[in-house]
């Protein structure tokens, strides 16, 4: 008889004692089969993180514990561990699988804030006097729009939205929903 | 939870369990509890009129010898793919009994082809056979499914298979007893077809079927 004949036998006869509530015998089957079975899963999912190798080896245990009825006592021990190691890798690539699918690897999340900082008091604040014209322009195109609104009666779609919050904002307000907020309002 | 830990709940736990039986000594308990239910089902339909004829008839009992041969290997198979590394060759079984049963019908069905072309034999569809099947299959399929559920279903669309193949199988065979058939096409496409069917639907359905680890028994420590 070689080694790994005796081997298989004596776990076999390890788990026969187990099936009949032998606990000591138990504990002395899955602390043999432990090793192998991590060695096994190993040079399987060697990619993975120990934990995971880890976790893979636990669930074979379980998996062993829930079928050690069905362990043939005539029959040699290894193939029965072998198809049930097998099976969980299996499984356990399949799960492993679907993670993956629905998962978005993303490296730095901002859970409250937005990462782009508001703006400073301390910031330049450029060219005013362009900025003046620029805002009395807007509001003359604003103002002449509105004229020909109340003359024809129409009120263009953007005059309520975007042209609307360009007049806001013209006026010193803030367009609601758009734009930064300035640390100087609605300070939180 | 650490292994070790692990390891030692799982073995400070472990209760006696009552090991699986033997694949053929399962199915023969199957077949023997499938084969009081069509009893009973046969006496309650009552025989066939031309049955003693048809037992003088080889080319019948082969065919009917093939039928329930491939119903008790398909068992055989069906417990012995629920313990984790049993030889897989005894798959093979059903299959051959199984091309036998299709081959004595079609041989049968290709005589009367020429029938049917003359006109003397009209086939017509029969769905009272596939209902009379599928009543005949449907005690013996339970009472396979609770005893598959014993076992680890680690292939469960090929356990599901030749299960669904063994309770249809016993089924057709009960109905061949109480029904008779005037043309062999009916029986190739009627018996084997709904046979083979339910075979298949099973498959289909065997990892709902025979879910394991089952939901009932998850794998938590203890």
């Amino acid at each position: 008889m070689d080694r790994r004949t005796a081997d298989d036998a004596r776990l076999g006869g390890l788990m026969r004692a187990a099936q009949a509530g032998d606990g000591d015998a138990y504990l002395a089957l899955l602390g043999e089969i432990t090793p192998r079975v991590r060695q096994v899963v190993w040079r399987r999912r060697g990619a993975r993180a120990p934990e995971a190798i880890e976790d893979l080896v636990q669930d074979v245990l379980l998996s062993v514990h829930v079928a050690r009825a069905s362990y043939d006592p005539g029959r040699p021990f290894f193939p029965w561990l072998l198809a049930i190691v097998r099976n969980r890798l299996a499984d356990g690539a399949r799960r492993y699988a679907r993670h993956a699918l629905h998962e978005v690897q993303v490296d730095d999340l901002d859970v409250t804030f937005a990462e782009l900082a508001t703006n400073s008091p301390a910031e330049p604040l450029g060219d005013v006097s362009a900025l003046r014209n620029a805002v009395q322009g807007a509001a003359a195109q604003t103002a002449s729009r509105d004229r020909a609104a109340q003359a024809t009666g129409i009120v263009a779609e953007g005059s309520r939205g975007r042209h609307g919050d360009e007049r806001r904002r013209a006026q010193g307000g803030h367009a609601p929903g758009g734009g930064r907020p300035s640390p100087h309002v609605g300070a939180w | 939870m650490d292994t070790e830990r692990l390891i030692r709940t799982l073995a400070e736990n472990v209760e006696p369990v009552r090991p699986l039986s033997r694949p053929w000594l399962r199915a023969i308990v199957w077949t023997a509890a499938g084969a009081v239910y069509l009893f009973v089902l046969v006496w309650v339909m009552s025989l066939r009129d031309d049955l003693g004829a048809r037992l003088h008839d080889p080319r019948f009992l082969i065919e009917q010898a093939a039928a329930l041969l491939t119903g008790v290997t398909a068992a055989v198979a069906a417990f012995a793919t629920v313990v984790p590394g049993h030889r897989r060759r005894v798959v093979w079984l059903p299959l051959a009994f199984a091309a036998v049963w299709v081959a004595v019908v079609a041989l049968g069905a290709l005589r009367d082809l020429r029938l049917v072309a003359t006109g003397t034999v009209v086939v017509q569809a029969d769905w009272r056979c596939v209902w009379a099947i599928l009543a005949g299959a449907a005690v013996p399929a339970g009472a396979m499914a609770m005893m598959l559920r014993r076992g680890v279903p680690l292939t469960p669309h090929m356990t599901a298979a030749l299960g669904g193949l063994a309770a249809a199988g016993l089924g057709n065979l009960g109905v061949c007893l109480f029904d008779s058939h005037n043309s062999n096409l009916v029986v190739l496409m009627w018996h084997c077809g709904t046979v083979f069917v339910v075979a298949a639907f099973a498959g289909i359905l065997g990892a709902h079927l025979l879910r394991w680890p089952p939901r009932t028994q998850s794998l938590s420590p203890i």
